[in-house]
């Protein structure tokens, strides 16, 4: 003899066939009253609306929770710029982020985006959350370095499209590229020899571009740009002492190392102390 | 709010560059499940803690989404089921209460019986007093829809305890709702 539960079951499953209860109660008359009793109720809890939350407010707290658990070498250096630092740009980025992902992934949409365009902050949550799946140091220095030429390229733009120097861009390539530098520490002395020297190109690359925006610049905007331009020359020399000191071969760029001013207070110059460790080198790095 | 549709083909594409921490193909995943986790939660948390942990879930299947194998809805589900567990703000809001007065006045105010609304409201709000094993049995089965063999993948129970819990849960639902008159 079968179970009331084992009986219920079967009765819920052929409800869910399409028969109708009272077809399915036909064969258990002696508890027909009970199954009849706990079948509504099953039918009921199937017919409850689906609910209708605020979207954007899970999306503003998946991006809380991923700016709230940086990934482990974050916690390591501190970031000196924090993307999506004040919460109005939380909540705006979350609210488009929602967008872009209820509309199955338009961030790719959002690559050539600039800031003041909708689709600039899905453009930094998806690097936020690119960030999040890195596995390993060297992968975060290379998206790093990714981000830093990005922010160039944005800050680019936006002078060609009318909108000036964005210095705070500009500050932010500086710190992607700082970032990408502290992730080599933990690397290989080849893995870290590579990356160095490509954040060196990066540098040195950046300073050119940087320098032929000043040469057609306004007077204002060159002022902008000279900070930028100088920090970026700090880094080259400190970059080139520092791959020297440690033995790597400093990327060879004609006129990128030579000319470079003298390494300003943060900067590791001639006349001061050098640096012995890697960190001791990181720490004097310019910013 | 609707689950979009895609076939179990376009699905298992996703999972597959999800897993290789394709952005895309993890965007276009968590949008398809995110509805499906929204409900599971909602009715098992209530609405104010649903949106927070649902964000939760989804990070938690952004961080670890690589190291997922076997079927990927109930590692889904259980992936909730922790979050919920682990929720201490939960617990704390949500002591498993008997039902008092106040409670019992609640599913009667307001109550419609002709309204398929006020209906849904009794059910639900009966839905929050019984157990929270019951509960969470109850909003996989007959909310979310899953069979009793997906049931034991995401719980580990077996076919006859699965059964059992079915029964005793919705006895349970009508412990609370009959006291009240609700047809059922």
């Amino acid at each position: 003899m079968k179970s009331i539960e084992t009986i219920l079951d079967e009765c819920i499953d052929q409800v869910r066939a399409g028969k109708s209860v009272e077809d399915v109660l036909v064969k258990h008359p002696d508890s027909a009253d009970e199954l009849r009793s706990l079948l509504g109720i099953s039918q009921n809890l199937e017919a409850l609306p689906d609910p209708s939350p605020s979207v954007e407010s899970v999306m503003l707290s998946m991006s809380q929770k991923i700016i709230q658990e940086p990934v482990a070498s974050q916690k390591r250096r501190p970031a000196k710029i924090t993307i999506f630092a004040r919460p109005v740009l939380l909540r705006l980025a979350a609210s488009i982020a929602v967008i872009s992902l209820l509309s199955w992934g338009t961030a790719v949409a959002a690559s050539d985006s600039v800031p003041g365009n909708f689709m600039y902050p899905v453009k930094r949550f998806s690097e936020k959350v690119r960030l999040l799946f890195t596995v390993n140091d060297k992968d975060e220095a290379e998206l790093r370095i990714t981000f830093s030429e990005r922010r160039l390229s944005e800050a680019l733009k936006t002078y060609q499209q009318g909108g000036g120097i964005d210095d705070g861009l500009l500050r932010q390539m500086l710190d992607e590229a700082k970032q990408a530098l502290d992730q080599t520490l933990a690397l290989s002395p080849e893995e870290r020899g590579y990356l160095l020297s490509r954040v060196g190109y990066l540098t040195a690359h950046q300073n050119n571009v940087i320098e032929a925006v000043k040469r057609t610049a306004a007077p204002e905007e060159q002022d902008d740009l000279e900070p930028v331009s100088e920090m970026c020359g700090k880094r080259m020399k400190w970059m080139g002492q520092m791959m020297k000191a440690e033995r790597m071969i400093p990327p060879t760029c004609s006129g990128c190392w030579g000319a470079t001013p003298e390494a300003g207070q943060n900067g590791a110059n001639e006349n001061t102390e050098r640096p012995k460790t890697m960190e001791q080198w990181m720490d004097c790095c310019p910013m | 709010m609707e689950t979009p549709d895609a076939s179990q083909e376009t699905i298992g594409k996703w999972l597959q560059g999800a897993r290789k921490k394709d952005p895309q193909a993890l965007s276009n995943l968590c949008a398809y499940y995110y509805p499906k986790i929204l409900r599971f939660i909602h009715y098992r948390v209530g609405s104010n803690l649903a949106e927070d942990l649902t964000g939760e879930v989804i990070v938690k299947i952004m961080r670890s989404i690589d190291g997922q194998r076997g079927r990927f809805e109930p590692w889904l589900y259980r992936l909730a089921r922790n979050v919920i567990i682990d929720n201490v703000r939960y617990r704390s809001v949500r002591p498993e209460t008997e039902l008092d007065e106040d409670m019992s006045n609640k599913l009667t105010n307001g109550k419609t019986p002709d309204s398929a609304v006020g209906q849904h409201m009794d059910v639900q709000t009966a839905l929050e007093q019984v157990s929270d094993e019951h509960r969470e049995f109850l909003t996989l089965k007959f909310i979310q829809g899953l069979t009793n063999h997906e049931i034991s993948e995401i719980t580990g129970q077996n076919m006859n305890a699965i059964r059992a819990m079915q029964f005793r849960a919705l006895r349970a639902m009508r412990d609370v709702l009959a006291p009240e008159g609700v047809e059922i």
